[in-house]
């Protein structure tokens, strides 16, 4: 008797295995602003190899004639493979096409993920349609130039064998620009809080969704254009450092200099040389993040002390010589006005936080924990780094729900 | 945003006129505002034709070469200054080891002009044409007029400006302030504030920014006699 029970219930056990089918699934990679079919390849190919996909759907989408366009072609390519089986997973603009299908066609794609899309637009695209790219590329190339320029046999201080100012120009922003590659009517679909992206913020769907955001280190603007390159980001920041220790030197041991008495120039060369070390330290990174929409500035009442209308230069000079600053000097008067503080948001280099996670709209995940952050990653690395890729492998696993499990092979 | 750094800086000046230079980051140094990446740079050496710089443990992290420096024209300029001044006080009388009076005389050897405000207050003025070679750049003036103010009084200097000599703009303004040392008992400088404007002919727009130096531990040697 006992053995005929344990016989039986290792014949449930065996039939409970059985039943607990292996889920396969198709997986849709969309590609975004200017890329195409190897966007998504390495990553792609590793968890192809990993795990049950039957049909992995990798098309070259033109990104040049707007978001809608856009998203009519990724539709077109997996109209077959439509339906609760089918994963898509977006890169960037990707995502703003893949949102327009999931709310005019619910039920296109069984689960999304989305990497770094800017759901919100991105104001990188107002700043390259409207000139201020390259307004940013010429303050930073006077800026950098001024030291060199007051010190007769200075050259330019050089970044891996380039002049710094040419890294800038070319590399930095002409890189990214050019990778982005942004024409026709993407452009007004893509910026800041376009038209065309209002129109779905109060549009929510049933579709699970996942949105991976980068949040990149600083200098989140060198280790960009880097990574747009295909370059060791740690390489590039280092060789921008010792650009940037350059600088410094020359700052420091000029405004020493200035002290002796013969060097007055000296103090005029330290001047410029700080220019140049503090544009390559903060103002080059921070006027990109303000470019990019990612620093909000606040405004303050200040006051403070100034010398009073008609006051002579003697007089300046007799409360310096007397320690008598600010109030206590006669000659000074008390004036108001205004400060600005500038505040860092996370960013991937190209979008802001808050778009790559549809802030405040219907569309995005319910679920806070559905919102990914992959650290130290950009726009650029984030398809291919170790975080998106940790992120893709738990949500395959189920982490997040069934509708986003793909079982190993 | 207020930005707080502590160096330690020497700049060593030898009789042949060699110029080495060397500055040690100490603790704690304040960076305030948005976030900024960590910064390895610890000591930089400038020796002969080269600069270094080193990170905390000591390694070199990179190296660029420089032109040699050789200041002994203005020494020998000093040292003539020094034997014409009117007031031959010795060095150790002068606060912070400055020694007013010969950099007036060398104001006044290089054809400079003189003024007396009163109560020791003096003004000094002459300009200095740029060396040739900056022809592109439209922010570089081709001519800077410095102005400083001394107090011979107390042998101290009071403040300097700079001013682009063609147009008239001022460059950059500095104060200093000193403090009467507890052990010595000696006035020693205390802080120095640099006002700079920054024009940029391209964009028409004037920047402004203010440094503010706090010494301490100062020292000064002068061996030139």
């Amino acid at each position: 008797m006992k053995t005929k029970q344990l016989l039986l219930t290792l014949l449930l056990l065996s039939a409970v295995s059985a039943g607990r089918a292996q889920i396969a699934r198709d997986v849709h990679w969309i590609h975004g602003l200017g890329g195409g079919t190897s966007s998504w390849e390495s990553t792609a190919n590793l968890f192809f190899n990993e795990r049950l996909i039957n049909t992995a759907i990798r098309g070259d989408y033109e990104t040049g004639q707007g978001a809608g366009e856009m998203a009519t072609r990724i539709r077109t390519a997996s109209l077959p493979n439509a339906g609760n089986n089918l994963i898509g997973i977006a890169h960037s603009m990707g995502g703003v096409g893949i949102r327009q299908i999931d709310v005019n066609n619910t039920g296109h794609f069984g689960a999304i993920i989305t990497f770094g899309s800017p759901l919100r637009g991105a104001r990188i695209v107002n700043a390259i349609s409207g000139g201020e790219t390259n307004s940013y590329v010429a303050n930073g190339i006077s800026k950098l130039e001024r030291g060199p320029l007051a010190q007769v046999g200075i050259i330019m201080p050089r970044l891996l064998g380039i002049n710094v100012t040419d890294w800038l120009a070319n590399e930095i922003v002409g890189g990214i620009v050019a990778k982005l590659s942004l024409r026709n009517q993407t452009i007004p679909d893509l910026s800041e809080e376009s038209g065309y992206n209002q129109a779905f913020y109060g549009s929510g769907t049933p579709t699970p969704k996942l949105m991976m955001w980068g949040d990149e280190d600083s200098p989140v603007h060198v280790r960009l254009a880097a990574s747009f390159k295909n370059m060791d980001e740690n390489n590039v920041v280092t060789a921008w450092d010792d650009a940037r220790y350059f600088y410094g030197f020359m700052e420091e041991q000029n405004r020493i200099q200035g002290y002796l008495p013969w060097n007055f120039i000296a103090r005029w060369q330290a001047n410029e040389w700080q220019v140049g070390h503090e544009y390559m330290f903060s103002q080059s990174e921070g006027q990109w993040r303000a470019m990019i929409g990612a620093s909000f500035v606040q405004t303050y009442p200040i006051t403070y002390w100034g010398p009073t209308p008609g006051a002579t230069e003697q007089d300046f000079w007799y409360c310096a010589d007397n320690n008598l600053f600010d109030g206590d000097c006669p000659y000074n008067q008390l004036y108001t006005g205004t400060t600005q503080i500038f505040t860092n948001t996370p960013t991937d280099g190209v979008v802001p936080v808050r778009s790559q996670i549809a802030e405040n709209t219907a569309w995005r995940p319910n679920d806070p924990n559905f919102i990914r952050r992959l650290g130290g990653d950009n726009h650029q690395s984030m398809r291919s780094s170790d975080a998106g890729r940790n992120e893709l492998r738990s949500a395959f696993e189920g982490n997040f729900g069934n509708q986003f499990r793909i079982d190993l092979r | 945003m207020p930005t707080v750094r502590r160096h330690r800086v020497e700049l060593v000046v030898a009789q042949d006129g060699a110029v080495s230079f060397s500055s040690e980051k100490l603790t704690p140094e304040q960076v305030i505002g948005p976030k900024q990446y960590p910064d390895k740079l610890t000591k930089t050496v400038m020796q002969g034709g080269m600069v270094s710089f080193y990170d905390v443990s000591g390694k070199l992290l990179s190296q660029q070469e420089v032109p040699v420096q050789n200041v002994k024209p203005y020494l020998d300029e000093l040292v003539a200054a020094k034997k014409a001044k009117k007031n031959p006080n010795p060095a150790q009388l002068m606060p912070g080891g400055q020694d007013v009076d010969a950099t007036i005389e060398l104001v006044r050897a290089k054809g400079g002009k003189i003024e007396d405000f009163g109560n020791g207050l003096t003004k000094t003025t002459w300009e200095q044409t740029l060396p040739p070679g900056r022809e592109t750049s439209l922010n570089t003036p081709k001519r800077l007029r410095f102005v400083n103010f001394y107090n011979t009084k107390k042998g101290l200097t009071v403040g300097a400006e700079t001013y682009n000599a063609e147009s008239g703009a001022m460059v950059s303004r500095t104060i200093h302030t000193y403090r009467t040392d507890k052990t010595s008992g000696q006035i020693m400088p205390n802080r120095v504030f640099t006002d700079s404007y920054l024009y940029d002919a391209k964009t028409g727009k004037t920047e402004a920014r203010t440094e503010v130096a706090t010494y301490r531990n100062y020292s000064f040697t002068d061996n030139l006699n």
